[in-house]
């Protein structure tokens, strides 16, 4: 099995050919989003962070902006800085330099005089760049190539019963042909820890498992909250769920059966392929962000009430098998499960389908999120603490 | 005439089924076990989306779905009666020794 790809500079392979306009801080997110408005190709995302940060937040907003710069999917980035913030384009080039060696121009607001000459400057830069990357060929390439994010929002009975098990197959069949899958959400394998963590490939992965819980559960203590208590909620007993066990069960099915080969912090590219866990909160648009900074090159999001957001570097496949929902929310949804609930086709032979559209979309094939052009706004990085 | 499935079995080794109709007393559960159609009598009413047993379960015993464990009986469960927080525990918190 191949699917459709960009060879970039780096090795890796990309599914998509964008030109990304980074902000470096907030003060510059809106001049980015007026060039990547003026240049079809370009993209641009908003970035709360770059300035009043501490130390920890910096460094976790450095780890997404830098990833997302290395994402396959980019052809090459421009940074556009605002000059007096923490986050100096000068730091950001470094740091996104030791990741890769794909094209990388920067613009300093303040140097350049005003948004009027860094807006023009960057426009020439950028439409080098789209022609640049226009000029790039897909070509065929192996599964072993393909990094696939799977996430879970606004979740219904069906997702842990049908939605989650059919991408447990797909993550299955995409590891035995050699590729890599991750999944994350720390809050949601609370309960199911000590399952997941026997699935670990060495005691390290085992262990660090269930740390990465048990700093979770430390750091909602400090803020007097838990995520045991209460749990499974009143609406999940209703909805049919017993045990805390069984509901995270059901979120991390999506991970399939395989083992754990490594735990990869927030927005960190894994060093093994095979099936990766990342340390991230439930937040959707926190753990996609993540895991396109990590390098996935693709998301499918499973939802049983719906849900509408995308990336925008990063085509995100939104799959349910509540019938009702695919057809009220059809513009939000790319795929239809229920022939699964209905006993008119296997896990397995969904999981198949789904393999082949996730190929389709790697050809070309546009996710509705793409179609809408989603994700600007919808790229949230993590946070130890308030601002400074 | 192909009859429809009216329940789902998430792994070939779950003591419990999930319903994906209402289900009632003297209704006949329908899940596919390895592509195999497996019937089960039902025994009492069974909301949409919930569980029942596919084999007679003894108090103790761990009950399974999704292949792993989740939780454990706290009574004898018979097959094709309703499972959920009467007869089932969380293996953690739940009102075994532990």
């Amino acid at each position: 099995m191949n699917f459709y790809g960009y060879r970039r500079p780096d090795g890796l392979i990309g599914i998509r050919n964008h030109v990304l306009i980074l902000p470096t801080v907030g003060c510059a997110n809106e001049t980015c989003r007026i060039i990547a408005g003026l240049v079809n190709g370009a993209v641009s995302f908003v970035n709360q962070g770059g300035c009043g940060e501490v130390e920890g937040n910096k460094k976790l907003t450095q780890d997404v902006l830098a990833g997302l710069a290395a994402n396959p999917n980019v052809y090459g980035t421009i940074l556009v800085g605002l000059g007096c913030e923490p986050n100096c384009v000068g730091d950001m080039a470094e740091i996104i330099r030791a990741k890769t060696n794909k094209p990388l121009q920067s613009l300093v607001i303040q140097d350049e005089g005003g948004t009027v000459n860094t807006i023009s400057k960057a426009l020439k830069l950028a439409q080098e760049m789209v022609v640049a990357a226009s000029a790039c060929r897909q070509e065929k390439f192996p599964m072993t190539e393909l990094m696939l994010g799977i996430e879970c929002g606004g979740s219904d009975a069906t997702s842990g019963l049908i939605a989650n098990p059919v991408m447990g197959c797909v993550s299955d069949r995409l590891v035995d042909l050699g590729g890599t899958t991750m999944f994350s959400e720390t809050p949601e394998i609370i309960g199911a820890e000590h399952i997941l963590a026997r699935r670990g490939a060495t005691p390290e992965v085992q262990q660090k498992i269930l740390d990465i819980c048990v700093k979770l559960e430390e750091d909602l203590r400090k803020v007097n909250q838990s995520v045991r208590s209460g749990q499974p909620s009143p609406g999940n007993k209703a909805g049919g769920i017993t045990t805390l066990e069984e509901k995270s069960l059901g979120c991390i099915h999506k991970g399939g059966t395989k083992p754990v080969m490594e735990v990869v912090e927030c927005a960190h590219r894994p060093s093994k392929k095979g099936l990766i866990y990342m340390d991230t909160p439930g937040y959707d648009m926190l753990s996609v962000t993540a895991k396109v900074a990590a390098g996935c090159q693709l998301i499918v999001f499973t939802t049983g009430r719906g849900n509408p957001i995308g990336n925008p570097i990063v085509p995100v496949l939104k799959v349910t098998a509540n019938h009702d929902l695919f057809r009220k929310m059809n513009d939000n949804m790319d795929m239809d499960f229920s022939a699964v609930l209905e006993g008119d086709k296997t896990m397995a032979e969904m999981g198949e389908q789904v393999l082949q559209e996730i190929v389709n979309i790697t050809g070309g094939k546009k996710t509705k999120t793409e179609v809408f052009g989603f994700g600007y706004s919808e790229t949230v990085v993590r946070r130890m603490c308030d601002y400074i | 005439m192909e009859e429809k499935i009216n329940a789902i079995l998430i792994s070939a080794a779950d003591d419990v089924a999930t319903s994906i109709v209402e289900l009632n007393k003297g209704d006949i559960g329908k899940y596919l076990k390895n592509d195999e159609k497996v019937r089960v009598d039902i025994t009492e009413a069974i909301p949409k989306f919930h569980k029942f047993a596919v084999r007679d379960i003894a108090k103790n015993e761990y009950v399974h779905k999704y292949g792993e464990v989740i939780g454990v009986a706290t009574q004898d469960i018979c097959k094709g009666s309703y499972v959920h927080e009467h007869n089932i525990a969380s293996p953690i918190s739940g009102t075994l020794e532990n």
